[in-house]
């Protein structure tokens, strides 16, 4: 978006400078190509461009109060000051209010675009980014710091190139890829190739050794089937040998009958043992009095409830609390109505619940429960004898059909040898279905599969960090680069431009840009008169703000105060060639070569002159000039006459 | 000047190896910028830009 601006107006009211407004319009809407406004010295001329300066690039609101107070009106009761400067950008009429308030030290703006007016210093989108300290300070230029263009601890032209020609946009696309990267990545643990190659070669271990483990652990299940199968066909093929034995058959079934009866036997004492152990009262005769004496003393003292509630009823009855303070009858009051609440009505029901089953459950013998599990325990350990029993004879009558049959001796063996196999296959296949997650397990497929899963993740994380960090990189660089090559092609093309036109327009003229390198540097800066270097650094920044793309006002200080007489003819004749508002703040010492430049060429250039009220033959002209304003304490004088005749004794 | 500014970024691009269409894509958000048509204070439609821009780009990374 090109940049089209100039400055309609501006006025000053209570501040150090005379009061006074300067229209820079020609007609209608559009301005003078020169105005030339002639301040005597202590008008306030470098107040006026300081203001300037402060209104369009809105930082005022930085001031320091010492600083703010430097631009009250001196010997006035004024308590505020304000300055306003009126311009048109890009069609738009545009606003800017400076007001400084000297009792609070405070400065504020306002900005009227069109026709809405808002508080704040708040230039339209497109003139945002020019209306800014540094870029400011070029366009609106103290003429006696010219030299200054020349060096880059003053100047930062590639600033006001990126500024001017939107590669400042570069700055913003890159900060915006550095913040998008730190956002996505903030949860990541591991930045770093090192903690990638670690993770990675965890993944790798893991899915090897999960790989090892899963077909050892078909392996152990295929092998454990056959086990069982075999055992299975071996202990049938057992059977149907022992059957064709008929006396050790029918005898074994008795055996075995015998046998599942006696299991029977024990697994129901056991079951009703486990039950009776779970009272405590049957574990221990002392527990059972224990609980018996708990019964009885709850009783004697009255708990649940009656204890409590006496408590407080005899607490209530006394003349201190049992904290020393002194009870009143509100508080006596308080305690009688709340005092059921320091026993709820569940703490109540358990004590009572506990009460009744005690009762209930044990009777009044705390021996009996002690006494009667003992006897059950004493049972479980004769059945498990009987058990044992029945185990042997069984063996037995199996041992004497295997002694008396080679063939059943060796199926038994192979039945013991398979078993051995079964076993340890099935302890194999346990192995890796084991689903403890300490380190030590390092065969469970489940708890591999697990670990494994999490160092993909990690993986995957840094994957997608480093994926990222690689891809801001990219673009950073990129960005970096194009922004470089874009200021470097715009400075080029701008230098060339600027010399062309001092080829054209200064022919005489031995200097030439070189480049621009932050500050601006020149061909042969030794060869050069300060005149012609300064007459370039002019057309630089005339030419820099008046491009195809972009028009500036360009505001000056002192254009011919440094310059000798003779160049200042020649940059008379320049700079306003090189702009299409050119604003020059002279004094009449700078009238000569400079001044009578214009004044000999009689059209085209406006002309103002501002002083202070003290010199009343001065005031009487001034009042007697057609067109001329007269403020508390200034006039205002248009014409290029009174500017021509104008005196002072003090210049 | 805005031709410098495409010519740059293309160059860049091309430089390091990226796809031509992430050119466009840093182009057109700078144009976008130009024109007042985006803001590059807007932080969630700078995202959205980035996004993009970061899918377009490419990386050996998960190759590795």
């Amino acid at each position: 978006m090109a940049a089209d601006f100039f400055l309609l107006r501006w006025k000053s009211e209570g501040l150090r400078c005379p009061d006074h407004e300067i229209k820079l319009l020609e007609s209608g809407d559009n301005p003078r190509g020169v105005t030339l406004i002639q301040m005597p010295n202590g008008t306030g001329k470098t107040t006026t461009l300081s203001l300037l300066r402060a209104t369009l690039s809105g930082d005022a609101v930085e001031w320091t109060n010492t600083h703010l107070q430097s631009f009250r009106k001196r010997q006035s009761s004024a308590t505020s000051g304000r300055f306003l400067v009126e311009g048109v950008f890009d069609g738009k009429r545009l606003t800017i209010i400076l007001e400084l308030d000297f009792e609070e030290g405070k400065a504020s703006y306002s900005t009227t675009v069109g026709s809405g007016k808002k508080t704040g210093f708040l230039p339209p989108r497109g003139l945002h980014r020019f209306l800014n300290r540094d870029f400011v300070r070029l366009f609106v230029f103290d003429g006696e710091e010219a030299a200054r263009l020349l060096d880059h601890k003053y100047t930062n032209a590639h600033d006001a190139i990126d500024n001017l020609f939107q590669l400042k946009f570069f700055d913003g696309i890159e900060q915006h890829i550095r913040d998008y990267w730190a956002e996505q990545t903030s949860q990541a643990t591991a930045l770093a190739g090192k903690g990638l190659t670690q993770r990675r070669n965890r993944v790798d271990q893991l899915q090897l050794q999960l790989k090892t483990c899963e077909a050892a652990y078909a392996l152990a299940q295929a092998e454990r089937d056959r086990a069982q199968d075999q055992l299975n066909k071996k202990t049938r093929k057992f059977d149907q040998q022992l059957k064709k034995r008929r006396n050790y058959h029918e005898a074994l079934q008795l055996a075995e009958t015998a046998l599942a009866d006696a299991k029977t036997v024990v697994q129901q004492q056991a079951q009703k043992l486990l039950t009776r152990i779970r009272d405590p009262f049957a574990l221990s005769a002392k527990t059972a009095a224990d609980l018996l004496a708990l019964r009885a003393n709850l009783d004697r003292v009255k708990l649940p409830e009656s204890t409590s509630r006496e408590f407080f009823d005899e607490l209530a009855g006394e003349e201190e609390c049992v904290c020393g303070r002194p009870l009143t009858q509100e508080c006596k009051t308080h305690i009688l109505s709340h005092a059921s609440r320091y026993l709820g009505t569940e703490d109540v029901v358990f004590l009572n619940t506990m009460k009744s089953d005690i009762a209930t459950m044990m009777g009044t013998d705390p021996a009996a429960h002690a006494n009667e599990l003992q006897g059950a325990t004493r049972q479980l350990l004769e059945h498990m004898r009987d058990e044992d029993l029945a185990w042997t004879n069984r063996d037995s009558v199996r041992s004497k059909a295997v002694d008396d049959d080679p063939a059943l001796k060796k199926i038994v063996a192979e039945i013991a040898e398979l078993q051995a196999s079964a076993d340890k296959s099935a302890a194999e296949v346990e192995k890796y279905e084991n689903t403890d997650e300490s380190e030590e397990n390092i065969c469970g497929i489940a708890v591999l599969k697990k670990r494994l899963s999490e160092a993909e993740r990690k993986v995957a994380e840094i994957t997608h960090t480093l994926d990222l960090k690689e891809k801001r990189d990219v673009l950073v660089a990129i960005v970096q680069a194009a922004q470089k090559a874009a200021r470097t092609a715009i400075s080029e093309q701008t230098v060339n431009e600027a010399n062309e036109r001092i080829q054209t327009l200064m022919p005489m003229n031995r200097v030439r840009i070189s480049a621009i390198n932050k500050c601006l540097v020149l061909e042969d800066q030794e060869g050069g008169s300060m005149g012609e270097t300064l007459s370039v650094a002019y057309a630089f920044l005339a030419t820099f703000f008046n491009s195809a793309d972009n028009r500036f006002p360009f505001v000056v200080d002192s254009p011919a105060g440094a310059i000798d007489l003779e160049i200042r003819a020649r940059i008379a004749e320049l700079v306003p060639r090189l702009t299409s508002q050119f604003i020059a703040f002279t004094i009449s010492s700078e009238r000569q070569g400079f001044c009578d430049h214009f004044l000999a060429k009689r059209s085209g250039t406006q002309y103002f002159t501002l002083f202070r009220k003290g010199d009343t033959t001065l005031e009487r002209k001034a009042r007697a000039t057609k067109g001329s304003a007269e403020t508390e304490d200034g006039l205002l004088v248009p014409g290029a006459k009174f500017f021509r005749e104008f005196q002072l004794e003090s210049e | 000047m805005q031709n410098h500014i495409e010519t740059a970024i293309k160059s860049a691009v091309k430089e390091r190896g990226q796809p031509a269409d992430l050119a466009k894509k840093l182009t057109a958000w700078m144009q976008a910028l130009s024109v007042g048509n985006d803001n590059i204070d807007d932080i969630q439609r700078a995202m959205q830009r980035v996004s993009i821009i970061f899918e377009t780009t490419t990386t050996d990374t998960k190759g590795r």
